[in-house]
């Protein structure tokens, strides 16, 4: 795989991303409402036009305007190829246009829930404001869906045909999606503090949500410039495997696990999952742990928004002390090699 | 039967909610304007969600194109049509 250099980044979460700075400076985490962490909203007149707002559910907003973020900060304009993960398309429209199909016994149901309850529509709203009519790929792979954005991207780059490419993943939480998924055990039964979950020791996390976009470039923009040099996914593994993958990336880049500088942990604050951290921790041993489902909470397509931050941590040298484990104390950064994150 | 002031009022309302025009007022919608291209400036989704709500609200079924296009020329032209054939 060639590296892939990120060239720009925007991020929407429940935590002020979209304006970089702020996460890096010290200010106060934001915490959960009654376990659910909600993105903080933009003022979306920088970037939509007022005649397309109008038809655009939340989701779709949130999403086009990372987005467009995304591209006005990248110094490259031409992009080769779109390509969005998302783990179950967007949540508000698919619900009313479920609703409608009850309350209106199959009838009259509203065209413009049905179009955007489409896992491809921000895509599309996308390739038609920008006149990106080339490649344009939607990842529907719950957990995995924005992982495949990366190793697309990677294809097309490798195979030389694109030289950059936007690439981005989001999920919304609704009411009605909260409640399925609690009937289910995925969501803590007892209030939790997102700055408590890691002490927390019960069963279940905090729902959440998020949107990233990221450029990325077969070639450096400047000289800082954080690249990626391999993914790889793993579906259920047994330890034997992770520990297999772990090895067989160190190899490849001719590392030894001691010179992992830092491993960002997908520790949803579930105890029921709590034995891959102890397992990592050990491989990686010089590692400092880094944590951030406590800032977005869980969702599919979680693993962007570990990846946009370690991606702004390289690139500062600077940790952010909430991403530390409650019971960690802050350690510098010591070299510039490896992360890895896990989902 | 509500009187085609009344009706026109609500027709309004409704259009505004159903089509999402935020920020905009029932006084603001002209009777007489084209409802597409000029005036409100509505597109074909839009023609779909007011046949929408033509059937859930007034129980009217528009099956001819053409019969839409002239229905839903303006306010007025609107307001015509229900009153001729509303079936709630």
């Amino acid at each position: 795989m060639k590296p892939l250099y990120i060239i720009s980044s925007s991020c929407i979460s429940p935590q002020n991303t979209f304006d970089e700075t702020v996460l890096f400076d010290g200010n106060e985490v934001k915490t959960a409402h009654e376990n659910i962490l909600s993105c903080i909203e933009p003022d979306y007149k920088g970037f939509i036009n007022p005649v397309q707002i109008r038809r655009m559910s939340r989701a779709l907003k949130l999403g086009f305007s990372t987005a467009i973020d995304c591209l006005r900060k990248s110094p490259v304009k031409e992009m080769d190829a779109i390509i969005i993960g998302i783990g179950k398309g967007c949540m508000i429209d698919t619900e009313a246009f479920l609703h409608s199909i009850r309350d209106y016994n199959e009838t009259a149901l509203n065209p413009t829930h049905f179009i955007h309850s489409t896992y491809n529509q921000l895509n599309g709203m996308i390739a038609l404001d920008q006149k990106i009519n080339s490649y344009n790929v939607t990842y529907a792979h719950r957990g995995f869906s924005f992982e495949h954005t990366l190793i697309d991207a990677s294809l097309l780059i490798d195979a030389d045909e694109a030289k950059h490419v936007l690439i981005g993943s989001f999920d919304e939480m609704t009411p009605e999606h909260f409640f399925i998924k609690q009937k289910w055990g995925y969501w803590k039964n007892e209030i939790t503090d997102s700055k408590a979950l890691f002490l927390s020791n019960s069963p279940g996390t905090l729902a959440g949500e998020g949107y990233g976009f990221f450029v990325l470039g077969a070639e450096k923009t400047c000289a800082d410039q954080v690249s990626i040099l391999a993914v790889q996914t793993l579906y259920n593994p047994s330890d034997e495997e992770i520990l297999q993958a772990i090895q067989s990336i160190l190899t490849a880049h001719q590392l030894e696990a001691a010179s992992v500088d830092l491993l960002m942990l997908g520790n949803n604050g579930d105890n029921r999952q709590q034995h891959r951290d102890e397992l990592l921790t050990t491989v990686l041993h010089e590692a400092t742990p880094l944590y951030f489902k406590h800032l977005c909470g869980e969702y599919d397509t979680a693993s962007q928004f570990g990846f946009w931050l370690l991606s702004h941590v390289l690139k500062r040298q600077q940790i952010p002390e909430s991403l530390y484990h409650p019971s960690q104390r802050s350690d510098s950064l010591k070299r510039n090699q490896v992360c890895t994150t896990i989902q | 039967m509500q009187d085609l002031q009344d009706l026109k009022q609500s027709l309004k309302t409704q259009i505004i909610e159903s089509l999402n025009l935020e920020g905009m007022s029932p006084d603001e919608i002209d009777d007489n304007a084209p409802l597409f291209g000029e005036g409100l400036g509505l597109d074909s989704i839009d023609s779909l969600e007011l046949m929408v709500l033509l059937e859930r609200n007034y129980g009217i079924k528009i099956e001819d194109a053409r019969e839409g296009r002239k229905a839903m020329e303006s306010v007025n032209a609107m307001v015509q049509y229900i009153a001729d054939h509303r079936t709630k």
